[in-house]
């Protein structure tokens, strides 16, 4: 154990998960999604749960969320119990979700205007900047189906955002997007983290992605889905995906899929899993 | 501009193939009466005001029984969507009631109320409450989860995410629904006002039938002429405005 795993591991942790488990009825019996998931999230931190489709990385994330409820053990935020969704943890999904009867600028304001103790002023205010913030600014006005993908999740982006949560979960936000749009948003999204100061957990199963965000990568294995291994990436920011040392890093974790490839998870192939 | 007056050259070349019809004396001119007899039969009932205080008597009783249809169909929709053991009997229920023909409901009327307006209001909101209902059910079950799922972590909970997420959401389908059962409602009303003489009113029905009754062709023509524009009317005003935003909202090509 190094030193700065043990100072961490004392730090009080933003999100604590305590051996999760769920299980998910089935036409035959059950399936077990995840198996004693235990993880200490830091105020501030950046981690990506790293694993193939199917290993539960979802489920995980809905249960921070408080989408779904364990069958065993606990999510804590703060200490407190996640029992329901608040506006402490927000949520980003891969499809934006974001509502197609509204506006851009309407979309952000659904948020807002469930946010006790704003007034219509200050809620457009608060609405217009984090739209500038995701670069949006000029598209107050233009509906969902107007939008490029890369827009919508920026969008998505702004929403999550508006209603100022401490922790941002993001579940394959970008996996939809062209390879050039994902690395803009890779910038904007660590620069946004860094000056808004927020907890994100990143679900993703690409592992360049992992890297080129996470401070720390969390390898989630499969059936059921089980913590396999911690990476932390001390690598400095901003980081862009095709940098040779976050290339470095993903050709370990890659390698340390193999590792444990035969008994567990199947081989990885490119930078994806 | 130019679809309107494509619109128009197209009826002003109708009227110029009924005229050569009436003009070529294929049929006998009871049967078949000149545009110009029916004009003036227009004219003349527009003159004598039997045409407004019809027209006005029929939008009253359809309007009147669409909107109370409405307020009755949508809450029950949304219900049958939230709770299964609803779905199974009253949302059964509307599946069998919707196929029929909203016609049958004119004798169950007559007998239970009447030669009254009680029986039209009856039949329209028969007409209309069953394909809303059905409608609002379906479009509800179609809303992607993901919104409300959204919604939840936005803060937002119970009526909040009904009226602001799911109905909105399901609208595509509802004002399907709307449109559909405006067509039952209009249809029935009609075979009503035909089929039943009521005496607190004469529809656009009841000149329909008494145009037959006296054989006056032209005013069988003429009605339906205005039950036409009626329709059109109805769509335009009505609906289009609704599709529009549809269309501008979600994209989708209608
Ligand atoms: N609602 C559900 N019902 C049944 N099985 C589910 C449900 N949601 C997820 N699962 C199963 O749980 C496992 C993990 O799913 P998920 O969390 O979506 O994985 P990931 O996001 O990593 O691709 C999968 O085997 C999936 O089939
Ligand atoms: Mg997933």
């Amino acid at each position: 154990m190094t030193l700065a795993s043990e100072t961490q591991a004392a730090a009080p942790s933003k999100l604590s998960l305590r051996g999760v488990e769920k299980h998910f009825r089935v036409r035959r019996g059950s399936v077990q999604a995840l198996d004693n998931i235990s993880l200490e999230i830091g105020e501030g931190e950046f981690v990506c749960l790293l694993g193939p489709s199917g290993c539960g990385k979802s489920t995980l994330l809905n249960i921070v969320a408080g989408l779904e409820r364990a069958d065993a053990g606990q999510v804590l935020c703060d200490g407190a119990p996640v029992v329901e969704p608040g506006r402490d943890r927000m949520v980003m999904f891969q499809e934006s979700a974001l509502f197609p009867w509204l506006d851009v600028l309407d979309n952000v304001l659904f948020s807002l205007r469930l946010k006790p103790g704003l007034g219509r002023r200050e809620r457009r205010e608060v609405a217009e900047f984090y739209l500038q913030l995701v670069g949006l600014e000029k598209f107050h006005h233009a509906f969902v189906h107007e939008l490029s993908g890369g827009m919508k999740q920026r969008v998505a982006l702004a929403r999550a955002l508006a209603s100022n949560p401490r922790v941002l979960l993001m579940d394959e936000p970008f996996a939809a997007l062209d390879a050039l749009t994902r690395e803009q948003l890779y910038g904007d999204l660590q620069r946004i983290w860094r000056e808004r100061r927020k907890t994100i957990v990143f679900v993703t199963h690409n592992v360049r992605e992992a890297v080129c965000l996470g401070d720390r990568v969390v390898l989630l294995s499969p059936h059921p889905g089980r913590i396999q291994e911690e990476f932390q990436i001390r690598l400095p920011r901003p980081r862009e995906i095709n940098d040779v040392d976050v290339a470095h890093h993903a050709t370990l974790i890659t390698a340390a899929l193999r590792g444990y490839g035969r008994s567990g998870p199947p081989a990885p192939q490119g930078d994806g899993i | 501009m130019k679809r309107t007056l494509k619109a128009l050259v197209f009826f002003g070349v109708l009227l110029v193939a009924w005229q050569a019809l009436v003009a070529a004396r294929i049929w006998s001119p009871v049967l078949v009466p000149s545009p110009a007899s029916v004009g003036r039969y227009l004219w003349e009932a527009v003159t004598d005001g039997t045409l407004a205080s019809a027209t006005l008597v029929t939008v009253q009783r359809l309007g009147l029984g669409y909107v109370a249809g409405l307020l009755l169909a949508l809450p029950l929709g949304l219900l049958t969507a939230r709770f299964q053991l609803l779905a199974d009997t009253l949302g059964l229920l509307a599946l069998g009631l919707q196929a029929l023909p909203s016609v049958c409901w004119v004798p169950l009327a007559l007998l239970w109320f009447g030669q009254t307006e009680g029986a039209m209001f009856f039949v329209v909101v028969m007409g209309t409450l069953w394909s809303v209902i059905i409608a609002t059910d379906s479009g509800v079950r179609n809303v992607p989860p993901i919104f409300a799922r959204a919604a939840r972590t936005m803060g937002s909970r119970g009526l909040h995410t009904w009226l602001r997420v799911i109905l909105p959401a399901a609208l595509p389908y509802i004002v399907g629904g709307m449109k559909q059962g405006w067509a039952f409602a209009w249809r029935s009303l009609m075979a009503a006002e035909i089929y039943v003489t009521i005496l607190s009113g004469f529809g656009l029905g009841h000149l329909l039938h008494y145009g037959r009754e006296l054989h006056a062709m032209e005013q069988v023509i003429g009605i339906m002429i205005v039950l036409l524009a009626i329709g059109l009317l109805a769509d335009k005003i009505l609906f289009s405005p609704w599709e529009r935003f549809l269309h501008r909202r979600w994209g989708t090509a209608r």
